[in-house]
């Protein structure tokens, strides 16, 4: 018998998954995006799918790098790849946000390609969180339902955003009730888990990701995964999407109990208000949800986040995560070690390439981290 | 290193340099006559301590600029070692924030990405070891090397202890990453000039209001007011200068090229950390009285013009390259990154305007302005300078640090292949000659000249 945990490995690890296809039969367009600061309400309110743009099924970089080069991180050279390949072919539109110095160029090099769709959008998101700075995203998001309305020939209402706003509410509280079971002794869950199922409720409609994280939330009930001796980790970083490197770290030992990774905790931070006019709403819960380092004047508080999660789950270490190139979380985990230092909390940061390229490596670091843990246990 | 120790070394060699320029022809016959005479042309000598400074001395015109450039280091270098013997505040401004704001608060700021510049100008080892000592603290190689020193200078404590940090949200995110570190290190306030991604009327009132922001930031945090009288009077001072710098610019679509582009990149650094002074205008007016000199004449810079450079990216900072160009292929850089001057005049009728004028001088000052949007800012200025200035050549520096330009590099190569235009794509660092020596880059530079067929 085919179990959820089942289910969410197949869909984790297709582009285009069967739901995503099945939605297309429907009628259904699907609207590729990027990034924590677009909102899928939007999206779901112009009667459209989300689709968080992801590298699964990698073909290498070959032909990204034409485009880019040496110095581009691996996900954005993988992921582009996959559109000059047409494995995104069947996106309606893709929406981009200025994020970093890789994934915004993105948005050139697809819109110089020719590749389609034509909907290729960017939303402009300040790198400070202020009031001027939330009427500028405001702003912002504005242009988007316009564009939207206009290209697609629909019409995106409050009432619809505010269905749409109740529906990923659900959805994040939903992966919260998961999140919090990570906490018990007795773990749950894994974290390849966790990211599987991330990776299968962002590629698909909100309603059956809905459904699919409560036969997953039921299916945790008495379900213990831990493994003797298995140390509490938190895991941060940016773009972490192949669960099995996860799995290779769980083999090592590794239980990681938290994150905060884009794919993970920071997705379902928190709620958009279900009062107030709802593209207010939508707004002030994505300009100010727990940021990421593009974010220059929230640092303290992500750091905060940290501290504070690893004493809630009672993480031992803090594993932390960057691709080759990428200076935002080059900052981060460099700034990490000086928390650790001053927190006392055992750090591992690890530099890697997207889609494991370096995996003999990384299991070495790890597994004698691990060891280190133990000795001092 | 004790405190500021570089600043007090440059400021000694700096004033000696100025004693020596102060008399800018006596200076020019020393140059040309004399100094050759006893053989202190290469390596030692007035000369070299002159070329270290990137600049070009051919005139008295040439030294008179060059004085008024030290004059300007002296000014910030004794301002800043004052500042820190008073223990007056110091505010540390990000190298595309201009500083006329910050001084209309009476305080010195200080571009701590310069401190890498300055560093190898003690001498190359003790610019490198700011290199090596954020290295040491776990930096690595694809850092710009900007940042990286100016982590390492601080650590090393060569830039004095901010009382506040301004920084921009663009052109990169070494830039966005580097100024929360330096936050958390020196533990200073910090203040983003946020810059918009496009360029609509909405995105510059917002910018404006990002300004406005500013200057309660700084009023809140250093306690003075912001005198708006003495900002005005610099801005228009500063548009004195602009006009200059846009007209000589305007002047490079002419065959030959009558102005050196060293004198234009310098005059960047100068409307940045010395806006709305007379020194600065004043080498703004002698350089486009000599361009336009030339340019009525038919004249240009170099003795016979034979190769037209577009140079991408910021030029390398450690290396005359440009100059070695001219003398050794009679090649000319028409423009790069930082020495095409695209300011528009501000409007200082009302402090409403003067700020909106300032937010759009942000987004064009050079650097921001190619890199804080898509990519057709950046082409829609290389096809005007193709289709305009008559290139021969196109050569991308590819500055390490600059991961948003090595991203387009097929963007930037369909341009110059469907324009037919030769391009070189080389791998630099502006400020660190570990990655590719003054010399590497001068091969590969005679190499595509030869491959080409234009030398």
């Amino acid at each position: 018998m085919t179990t959820v945990f089942d289910e969410i490995g197949i869909l984790s690890a297709a582009t285009e998954n069967s739901v995503i296809a099945e939605a297309r039969k429907q009628g259904k367009k699907i609207i590729g995006y990027f990034c924590s600061y677009v909102p899928e309400e939007i999206i779901t309110a112009a009667g459209m799918v989300p689709y968080r743009m992801r590298a699964v099924e990698p073909h290498g970089t070959s032909r990204a790098d034409a485009y880019y080069s040496s110095m581009n991180c691996t996900f954005s050279r993988s992921c582009f790849d996959k559109v000059l390949n047409g494995d995104f072919d069947f996106l309606d539109g893709v929406i981009f946000m200025n994020n970093c110095d890789h994934t915004r160029r993105m948005h050139d090099n697809w819109r110089h390609s020719g590749k389609g769709p034509e909907f290729i959008h960017m939303l402009y998101v300040p790198h400070v969180i202020t009031s001027d700075g939330e009427g500028k995203y405001r702003e912002g998001l504005e242009k988007l339902v316009r564009e939207l309305e206009k290209h697609y020939n629909v019409s995106i209402t409050g009432t619809a955003l505010t269905e749409a706003i109740k529906l990923h509410n659900k959805k994040r509280a939903l992966l919260r009730r998961i999140n919090e079971t990570r906490k018990s002794p007795e773990l749950p869950v894994k974290a390849s888990e966790m990211l599987r199922l991330m990776l299968s409720v962002t590629a698909m409609p909100v309603e059956h990701a809905n459904s699919l994280l409560e036969r997953f939330l039921d299916a945790l009930n008495g379900r213990n995964v831990s493994e003797p001796g298995g140390m509490r980790m938190m895991l941060a970083g940016g773009c972490v999407e192949e669960p099995e490197h996860l799995e290779m770290m769980e083999s090592l030992g590794a239980a990681i109990v938290a994150d905060y990774i884009c794919l993970g905790s920071r997705y379902a931070d928190r709620d958009v208000a279900a009062e107030g006019a709802p593209l207010s709403s939508i707004t002030e819960r994505y300009y100010r949800h727990l940021s990421c380092p593009r974010m220059m004047n929230d640092t303290r508080r992500r750091f905060d986040y940290i501290l504070d999660t690893m004493k809630d789950y009672r993480a031992r270490a803090l594993v932390a995560e960057k691709l080759k190139f990428c200076m935002l979380f080059f900052g981060e985990t460099f700034l990490y070690k000086e928390e650790s230092k001053k927190h006392g909390y055992p750090l591992l940061v690890l530099e890697r390439e997207y889609g494991d390229r370096t995996e003999g490596q990384q299991k070495t670091r790890i597994q004698a981290f691990i060891e280190q843990l133990r000795n001092f246990d | 290193m004790s405190s500021a120790e570089m600043y007090r070394i440059l400021l000694k060699r700096l004033k000696k340099a100025e004693s020596m320029t102060g008399k800018p022809l006596l200076t020019y016959i020393l140059l040309k006559y004399i100094i050759p005479l006893v053989g202190l042309v290469q390596g030692k000598g007035l000369k070299s301590s002159l070329g270290k400074l990137g600049l070009d001395v051919k005139t008295p015109t040439d030294i008179k600029i060059l004085s008024n450039d030290i004059r300007m280091l002296i000014e910030n270098f004794e301002g800043l070692i004052s500042s820190v013997e008073k223990s007056e505040p110091i505010v540390w401004a990000e190298w595309s924030v201009t500083w006329e704001l910050i001084r209309s608060f009476g305080v010195q700021p200080v571009c701590p990405e310069r401190a890498i510049l300055f560093g190898l100008g003690v001498n190359k080892n003790y610019g490198i070891k700011f290199l090596e000592e954020s290295e040491k603290m776990g930096y690595s190689n694809e850092t710009c090397s900007c940042q990286k020193g100016a982590i390492g200078a601080y650590m090393l404590g060569q830039l004095p202890q901010p009382a506040l940090l301004v920084a921009s949200s663009h052109p990169c995110d070494s830039g966005v990453s580097i100024y929360q570190t330096l936050q958390y290190l020196t533990g200073a306030p910090l203040y983003v000039l946020d810059t918009p991604y496009w360029r609509t009327e909405s995105d510059l009132k917002y910018h404006a209001g990002v300004f406005r922001g500013l200057i309660e930031f700084c009023e809140d945090h250093l306690g003075r007011k912001f005198d708006w009288d003495r900002f005005t009077a610099a801005i228009e001072e500063m548009n004195r200068a602009n006009y200059y710098l846009r007209e000589t610019c305007e002047m490079g679509r002419a065959v030959p090229l009558p102005y050196y582009i060293r004198k234009l990149d310098a005059m960047w650094f100068s409307q940045k950390e010395s806006p709305g002074t007379s020194l600065a205008t004043q080498n703004a007016k002698m350089i486009y009285d000599k361009a336009k000199k030339n340019f009525d004449k038919g004249k240009g810079v170099a003795k016979k013009e034979k190769i037209r450079v577009i140079w991408w990216d910021v030029p390398v900072g450690f290396a005359d390259i440009s100059s070695w160009m001219t003398e050794q292929y009679g090649a000319v850089v028409i423009a790069d990154y930082i020495g095409l001057h695209l300011m528009d005049q501000i409007d200082t009728s009302s402090r409403e305007s003067i700020l909106e004028g300032v937010a759009r001088a942000h987004i064009y000052h050079g650097m921001t302005r190619q890199c804080h949007g898509p990519a057709e800012f950046v082409t829609a200025e290389l096809e005007t300078l193709i289709n305009e200035y008559s290139p021969d050549c196109f050569m991308f520096s590819r500055h390490v640090g600059c991961k948003h330009n090595w991203a387009i590099g097929k963007i930037i190569r369909d341009v110059c292949r469907r324009t037919g235009l030769p391009s070189l794509f080389l791998t630099t660092d502006i400020f660190d000659p570990r990655l590719a020596s003054r010399q590497q880059i001068k091969q590969e530079i005679s190499e595509f000249f030869k491959a080409e067929g234009l030398a």
